[in-house]
């Protein structure tokens, strides 16, 4: 499951942009930084891996897609 | 320069005695364990030793003429002073190094007088650099590890035919950042004790040909020193610096330094749908979840 936290943002900004771009990850808002503060994000973007288990499995500020592949091989695919 | 040789010249401390007896008296290993008794027992120790440098493998009159007398006044946990004072080389160039310790009690600081600066090592001497090349001192008193292995009787000085000798040898853990599997470093120290079982002598070297040599004029330990004695205060007018280690002033500035490590446990979050439904993180437990943290605004 891929989900977007989105720090801050009206629900319809984000909904607007969403289907401009054609995302297909699942957005998401949270409570004002609980989340981004919890997980100890202090840089956009920050992606995170958990696995099925909750344990973090990568995490990294930016996106690099080959880390991310990477990180995921040995995962169960995504249900 | 300094700093090279004492490096290289640096050994740690010696570990706590094995726990496992040996299977025979050993009068050697017995000495030392005596030694490291009295040693951990004391409530504080006054030293005063001076120490020469040699090298078997550098003729005499290449040899670079290193004398060094140390002076500790310490008493636990942190009270007092320790002062080494290195004389490097001879007559006119004879370069002079002060090194200075004080104990404030709960706090053990290496001293600048030059710039006016004291920089807290710990809580205890210990923790502190004081012990440095004093392994014969043992953990209680200087940190670091030496593993002993051999013990060994040594005879007497000719000129002291009351001291007993006595002969370690072990192995002295890789130093920080070696590589690994890099070869660990043998040491030997050869001690003699007064039959007060005062330690009046010493040889120590690491690995090398190098040799320190410390000849012991006073090692005087008590159970209840006179505090009074010890107590010492950081001079007016410097300035405490932190403790590089507690402040992580060392540590490099990472973009991802905030971040949770891998392999730790994802915390509980709560998510809110752009629906509105809340649901937390932990009910997409048995799915692998990518959470890219983002804004648009």
């Amino acid at each position: 499951m891929f989900l977007s936290v989105d720090l801050g943002d009206e629900k319809a900004v984000i909904e607007k942009y969403w289907l401009e771009m054609g995302f297909t990850m699942k957005p998401v808002m949270q409570k004002g930084e609980t989340v981004s503060s919890a997980f100890g994000v202090q840089y956009y973007p920050t992606n995170y891996l958990i696995g099925p288990d909750g344990k973090v499995l990568w995490r990294a500020v930016g996106w690099n897609e080959l880390a991310l592949r990477a990180a995921l091989g040995p995962a169960p695919a995504p249900k | 320069m300094l700093q090279a040789l004492l490096l290289l010249l640096a050994a740690p401390c010696v570990q706590e005695p094995a726990a496992a007896a040996p299977p025979a008296p050993d009068p050697a290993r017995q000495a030392w364990e005596k030694l490291q008794q009295r040693l951990a027992a004391a409530q504080s120790l006054d030293l005063h030793a001076r120490m020469e440098l040699s090298d078997s493998a550098i003729p005499p009159e290449e040899m670079q003429e290193v004398k060094m007398e140390i002076q500790l006044q310490l008493a636990r946990p942190g009270h007092g002073k320790a002062v080494w004072t290195s004389v490097f080389g001879s007559g006119e160039d004879a370069e002079t190094i002060v090194i200075e310790w004080i104990g404030t009690g709960d706090k053990v600081y290496a001293v600048d007088h030059e710039e006016k600066w004291v920089m807290a090592e710990g809580a205890e001497w210990k923790d502190s650099e004081v012990g440095f090349f004093l392994p014969f001192l043992g953990p209680t008193w200087c940190s670091g590890g030496l593993e002993p292995r051999e013990f060994s009787v040594l005879p007497p000085p000719a000129e002291h035919p009351d001291w007993q000798g006595l002969k370690i040898t072990g192995a002295a853990p890789p130093e920080e950042g070696a590589e690994e599997g890099a070869a660990e470093e043998s040491f030997e120290m050869r001690l003699w004790l007064a039959p007060d079982g005062a330690l009046r002598r010493a040889a120590t070297s690491l690995g090398g040909t190098a040799e320190m040599l410390f000849e012991i004029d006073l090692m005087a330990l008590s159970d209840k020193p006179d505090l009074e004695k010890y107590r010492t205060v950081i001079p007016e007018g410097y300035a405490v610096l932190a403790d590089p280690e507690e402040e992580h002033g060392e540590e490099e500035f990472s973009l991802e330094g905030s971040l949770l490590p891998v392999g730790a446990q994802a915390p509980e979050a709560v998510l809110i749908g752009l629906d509105g439904a809340e649901f937390g993180l932990s009910s997409l437990k048995g799915k692998t979840v990518l959470l890219n943290f983002w804004f648009f605004h």
